[in-house]
């Protein structure tokens, strides 16, 4: 069964369309991401699903139940990690794990029980007594996600976990999500890092323009999109690589050649021409389909 | 039903928490500064006035000050507290992204507010009471929970123009336009029975002087007309209500729309 079945939503602010209909599903036990330039509508899809933000048009489900008929027992089961910083800046560490958990109406030592092991898991232990001002934005972070497991749920909303944090930080937070995966759980994760989707999620969609422009497997997308290799080639263009048919991308200054078989580019570079030659990776296939200009 | 007696628990608890923290800080917001008014008017003015109302002036003016000291606590907690909750910090996000809903958000914030005050109110009338300006201690004790209910309407009127107004800066609105005014011309510091027809006409706008129609009575330990008790009970309750739903559709459409 699907998680989220979400078809053809739409939302407008106004005469604003944000999103202007979305069709993706998340399925259950797996890892989607929701990919996209900054106001791509992705984290008002994400506030449609937790019921902070009505639906203009389109049919939206979370665990089979239309999402303004969601109640106490679908919201049990999600976790929310949201974008901001939205912690109790008047509770500590530990209470702002165990408050939350009061929300859910859980019983009093089964959340003590919750807040002690998350609290190991997310390595705040040391920390529990500290107001939450005190925190590093790394360990805000890291405890805003530990609040959103407090209930154990079944399924984890994370809104651009990793933003500004450091390295360490986030390689630290990809493994306590590998370890949500390897226990089940169901994830929807939007990021802007490439290597981030690319190793947590096994289904991407990316979005832009509060459409959907492409889905698929990190593999399928890159195969499709960007084949194994891209060349950058440095204008101008050597005449032979120029009249040839092979894919590719005027990024500007520079031309950006998709292929499989490196040997098909190199043979016509010819001897004087600047280029860098890599693996492809999702990053090639997001910039491609969203294309490289700035946004905002 | 439309509430969540367990969301509402969990909630209560939460601002529980917060307040046994910030008790100090309340304490002098809520109770310091009236307690400055009744002793500068009480003791300054009241010598000027010998007698109100069939009363020292100091007496007249307990209740007053004890019945209007609500309308501050709520405009505060229902304008920039709320505001900062929901927009400053985000928690409401929070909250509202575990079974928790709106309307149970409200309703705690409105029942903790007001109940906050009633320490505060005890306070008062141990201070007015050295001040031999408590005729009626029992009266006095009654008027304890009629004040915090009475809290509740002045809370919901606020919280309405709060999230009508949306902006901590446009705030000073709700203070120059009703609060100050409701404070001054609902009879806390004269007798409104003896003011130009037009200010007694004025004065009915407010809830407050409503409410002091019941409390001082009651606090100078004069029989208490019932049936006006029951009218402005209704009237009261009434726009609790309204207002509620009100609030409600209105932090709806600003939150979710």
């Amino acid at each position: 069964m699907a998680v989220i079945e979400a078809q053809n939503i739409q939302k407008s602010f106004g005469e604003f369309k944000a999103v202007k209909g979305v069709d993706f599903q998340v399925p259950e036990g797996t890892c989607v991401g929701l990919l996209g330039p900054n106001g791509a509508g992705k984290t008002t899809t994400m506030r449609m699903i937790m019921g902070l933000s009505a639906l203009t048009a389109g049919s939206l489900k979370v665990f089979g139940v239309p999402v303004d008929k969601v109640g106490r027992s679908e919201k049990m089961r999600i976790g929310l990690v949201p974008q901001e910083d939205n912690l109790d800046p008047d509770l500590s560490v530990r209470q702002n794990l165990e408050i939350y958990g009061s929300y859910f109406g859980l019983e009093k030592s089964y959340i003590k029980e919750r807040a002690d092991s998350l609290l190991d898991f997310m390595q705040l232990s040391e920390k529990e007594d500290n107001r939450v001002n005190h925190l590093s934005g790394g360990m805000k972070r890291r405890l805003i996600i530990a609040r959103a497991l407090i209930a154990d749920p079944e399924f984890v909303i994370l809104d651009e976990p990793t933003t500004g944090l450091d390295p360490q930080a986030r390689v630290l937070i990809w493994k306590s999500l590998l370890k949500l995966k390897e226990q089940g759980k169901t994830l929807l994760l939007t990021t802007h890092y490439m290597d981030e989707a690319q190793r947590l999620c096994d289904n991407i969609v990316i979005v832009d323009g509060g459409k959907v422009l492409d889905e698929g497997s990190p593999k399928e997308l890159i195969s499709k999109h960007v084949k194994n290799n891209v060349f950058e080639v440095q204008k101008p263009i050597p005449a032979d690589l120029e009249k040839s048919d092979i894919d590719h991308e005027d990024i500007g200054d520079s031309v950006l050649y998709y292929v499989n078989d490196p040997e098909k580019v190199q043979g016509l570079l010819g001897k004087n021409a600047t280029y860098m030659q890599r693996v492809s990776n999702l990053e090639d296939v997001f910039l491609r389909l969203t294309g490289h200009k700035l946004r905002e | 039903m439309f509430f969540s007696i367990l969301n509402i628990k969990a909630l209560m608890k939460r601002y529980y928490i917060e307040y046994r923290q910030l008790v100090s800080a309340f304490f002098f917001g809520d109770v310091l500064e009236r307690i400055m008014f009744f002793i500068a008017f009480g003791m300054g003015l009241g010598r000027a006035v010998s007698q109100i109302d069939g009363v020292d002036y100091i007496t007249f003016l307990a209740p007053g000050i004890a019945a209007g000291s609500g309308v501050f606590i709520m405009n505060i907690a229902t304008t920039y507290g709320v505001n900062n909750r929901y927009e400053g910090s985000g928690i409401w996000n929070s909250w509202l992204s575990t079974p928790i809903r709106l309307q149970d958000i409200l309703i705690s914030e409105l029942i903790f507010d007001s109940l906050r005050a009633a320490p505060s109110l005890f306070i008062l009338y141990v201070v007015a009471y050295f001040f031999g300006a408590v005729p009626s201690v029992e009266g006095a004790m009654l008027t304890i929970p009629i004040l915090v209910l009475a809290n509740m309407v002045y809370g919901v009127i606020t919280l309405n123009m709060g999230v009508y107004l949306g902006r901590m800066l446009y705030f000073r609105y709700i203070q120059a336009l009703w609060v100050m005014p409701m404070y001054l011309f609902s009879g806390v510091f004269f007798n409104i029975d003896e003011t130009p027809e037009w200010m007694q006409l004025f004065a009915n706008v407010f809830p407050l002087y409503h409410v002091l129609e019941i409390v001082r009575p009651m606090v100078l330990g004069r029989p208490v007309d019932m049936n006006s008790v029951l009218i402005s009970f209704i009237v009261l309750s009434a726009i609790f209500v309204v207002g509620f739903y009100v609030a409600y559709k209105q932090f709806q459409k600003r939150l979710f729309d």
